[in-house]
């Protein structure tokens, strides 16, 4: 189901993915140039690469307020987003939206939408398009534990039955909603509990487990082509606050010993260690690596830094479509 | 923390729901994120521990549901303050809002009330961006059976958040981010809470000029006002805190005597509370000397980018030079009124409120 190039491409995604959120919370605070909100995917990656190392770029995804990692994962460009996330005229919508609405159409990542569950249904309307025009496209909406609890969502998963679409939900579920334990919200953290009563395949995976999900993913999304919608709940866990470039575990809401035990379960690390225990990659492999990743995510900053900001007189600008 | 002398709007609120949910056991509050560190901009901390998780709800992210859910508890005679991190989160519940809350007094022929508040929270700054810096405040002014208020001054906040609440009535309560940061010396532990107030409140007394505004442009209104009075300029300026029922009179009174009338309105300046305040100051049929000026947002999306932000808000130099264009003031006193402004828009970037105000939200 998964072969050494699958891994090699999957891991170096996901070390993409984590450099550059690194890069952004180190200077975040220290250069106070992006000058947004940030919802880092830090600890979260292989959730998003996984999934979207089945994807072809004919397939479409939506996301959410939480969307680097799955814009990167589908092959969005790394300098239009650090560009957005500076409010530079070139990024990936002119500085319009920031961290919370990256697009990027040419690899057919349709958004990302900020207001929780608000996605889900734009997913929908993707895969009744796909379907009506027998597009060889699948649709993959990515939410969070927190907008299962959203009526959107519910709607969502009856329409994808009833109308056979093609439509993968992605439910990453990290346990949080901004500070609230799933346990203070919903009487269960298994989501498949819903895709059940709507008659929705679906399938729980550790979402920090690279092989694991990619090949759950893969299997999932053969069906999906066949127009049948599918559910896979990949649970995981931020290793950063919330919203921000820092740690808070300073505040207590999670416990110490809950954030040590996903930190031994660091999607990267557990992936790289697998790959050098068998030879799939060695240490020298992995220096270069590193090294032609900080050169691409430095020149992404620093062509965003020298880049100017959009003109004022620009606002009005799209508007109103023409 | 009695002895405190100044209070900034959060904290003002923050003190009036701990007085108030003391006295009347029937408040209770719902929401995301009132019972954790971010505690709604601190302005529901520590009220769980006083009052309890029955009281102080935390919620599923199920906006809709909830809302519907305040305004049911309120059939059976809870007041229920609903709280919202932003405006735009109410947008998924204006089913309930419109629907249920402002017309289920009217609908059960004045049966049954919703005795509720919803707290929402416009977003200023730090690269909001289209959908987290919103302000809807005239789309829920057009619903009849909803009240709208709006506070600026920590003082205002504590007066308006009670009348709110004590109410029979559903009240919007829209809290614009950067107003919980103005600071007023008094005391919200004692200031009383049963007395209703004015729609408007004067902030200074002048003949020259009437001002109308409201939101945060208010509270930079009052510290540019202190530049004008100093080159003796003498401006009527009219705070407006409650937008619907909106009572106006105040405004006609000042005109009568200005005959000059400026409006900067925090919301869409397109049918905005501003276009109201206009529409009736012509059916009065009064008597200006100079066509009126209307301020407020332009319509399109607030971006995210601060370099898109200066055409987008009404602020100090756009608001000062239409001050300059009714009065007809000459270049080198406006020059000199320039300069002094200056020197308060220096002291903080455009898209934040204070120096150190670091977002994210
Ligand atoms: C409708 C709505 N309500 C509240 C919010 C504020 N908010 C932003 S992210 C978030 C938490 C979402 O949790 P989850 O879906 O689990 O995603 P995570 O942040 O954990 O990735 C909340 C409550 C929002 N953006 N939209
Ligand atoms: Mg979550």
């Amino acid at each position: 189901m998964i072969n050494n190039k699958n891994i090699i491409k999957g891991h170096l995604s996901m070390k993409m993915i984590r450099a550059v959120e690194d890069e952004i919370a180190f200077r975040y605070y220290k250069d106070q140039l992006m000058r947004c909100p940030v919802h880092l995917s830090i600890g979260q990656e292989a959730a998003a690469v996984g999934v979207c190392e089945n994807l072809k770029s004919s397939d479409y995804i939506l996301s959410n307020h939480r969307c680097h990692a799955h814009y990167l994962a589908k092959g969005g460009d790394l300098n239009s987003m650090i560009c957005e996330i500076h409010g530079k005229a070139n990024g990936c919508v002119g500085g319009r939206g920031g961290s919370m609405h990256l697009q990027d159409d040419s690899v057919n990542f349709l958004g990302s939408f900020p207001i929780v569950g608000s996605a889900i249904p734009l997913a929908i309307g993707v895969a009744m398009n796909i379907k009506r025009l027998k597009k060889n496209s699948i649709v993959v909406s990515f939410l969070g534990d927190g907008a299962v609890e959203e009526g959107s969502f519910h709607e969502s998963l009856n329409f994808a039955s009833v109308f056979k679409l093609p439509i993968l939900f992605v439910v990453e579920n990290n346990y949080y909603s901004i500070q609230t334990h799933i346990k203070d919200r919903q009487v269960s953290d298994n989501f498949t509990r819903f895709s059940n009563s709507n008659l929705i395949p679906s399938t729980r995976c550790d979402g920090n487990n690279f092989i694991d999900t990619f090949t759950n993913a893969k299997k999932i999304i053969k069906e999906v082509r066949k127009s049948k919608p599918y559910l896979l709940q990949l649970d995981t866990y931020r290793f950063v606050e919330h919203c921000g470039p820092n740690s808070d575990d300073h505040l207590k809401y999670r416990d110490g010993k809950e954030l040590n035990h996903w930190l031994k379960k660091c999607p990267v690390s557990h992936i790289e260690r697998l790959m050098l225990k068998n030879n799939i990659i060695n240490q020298e492999y992995l220096i270069k690596l590193n090294s032609q990743i900080q050169r691409k995510v430095i020149s992404a900053f620093n062509l965003a830094i020298r880049s100017p900001l959009p003109k004022s007189r620009d606002a009005s600008k799209y508007s109103y479509a023409k | 923390m009695q002895n405190k002398t100044t209070y900034s709007l959060s904290e003002s609120l923050r003190v009036t729901l701990e007085r108030l949910m003391k006295k009347d056991k029937r408040i209770i509050l719902f929401g995301e994120g009132i019972d954790d560190n971010s505690a709604m901009f601190q302005t529901t901390k520590g009220l769980t521990k006083l009052f309890g998780k029955e009281r102080v709800v935390e919620m599923p992210l199920s906006e809709n549901c909830f809302t519907g859910a305040a305004i049911g508890s309120s059939i059976l005679g809870d007041k229920v303050v609903v709280n919202l991190q932003r405006v735009e989160f109410s947008l998924l519940a204006l089913e309930q809002i419109f629907n249920n809350a402002a017309k289920i007094y009217y609908g059960s022929n004045g049966q049954h009330m919703s005795r509720t508040v919803f707290r929402m929270v416009v977003g200023r700054g730090w690269g909001q961006g289209p959908v987290h810096a919103q302000s809807l405040e005239s789309v829920f002014s057009s619903i009849p059976g909803l009240k709208v208020f709006m506070p600026v001054f920590p003082s205002e906040g504590c007066q308006l958040l009670a009348e709110a609440i004590n109410d029979n009535n559903p009240v919007i309560f829209i809290e614009h981010r950067w107003c919980h940061y103005n600071l007023e010396k008094f005391n919200p532990w004692k200031i009383n809470l049963s007395q209703k107030i004015n729609a408007i409140k004067k902030l200074s007394n002048g003949k020259d000029l009437s001002i109308v505004s409201n939101g945060y442009h208010s509270s930079e209104i009052f510290t540019l006002l202190k530049i004008f009075k100093k080159f003796g300029i003498s401006i009527d300026h009219l705070h407006l805190r409650k937008l619907n029922p909106l009572e106006i009179d105040a405004v006609y009174s000042s005109l009568k005597k200005t005959g000059r009338l400026l409006i900067v309105d925090s919301g869409q300046l397109k049918q905005g509370i501003n276009s109201e305040i206009l529409s009736r100051v012509f059916e009065k049929g009064l008597n200006l000397k100079l066509p009126p000026i209307r301020m407020g947002l332009p319509d399109h999306p607030v971006p995210s980018s601060r370099g898109f932000i200066k055409s987008v808000y009404p602020n100090y130099l756009s608001i000062a030079e239409n001050i300059f264009k009714l009065l007809n003031i000459k270049k080198d006193k406006s020059l000199k009124i320039f300069n002094q402004i200056d020197s308060i828009i220096k002291r903080t970037s455009v898209d934040v409120p204070i120096n150190d105000f670091k977002g994210p939200f």
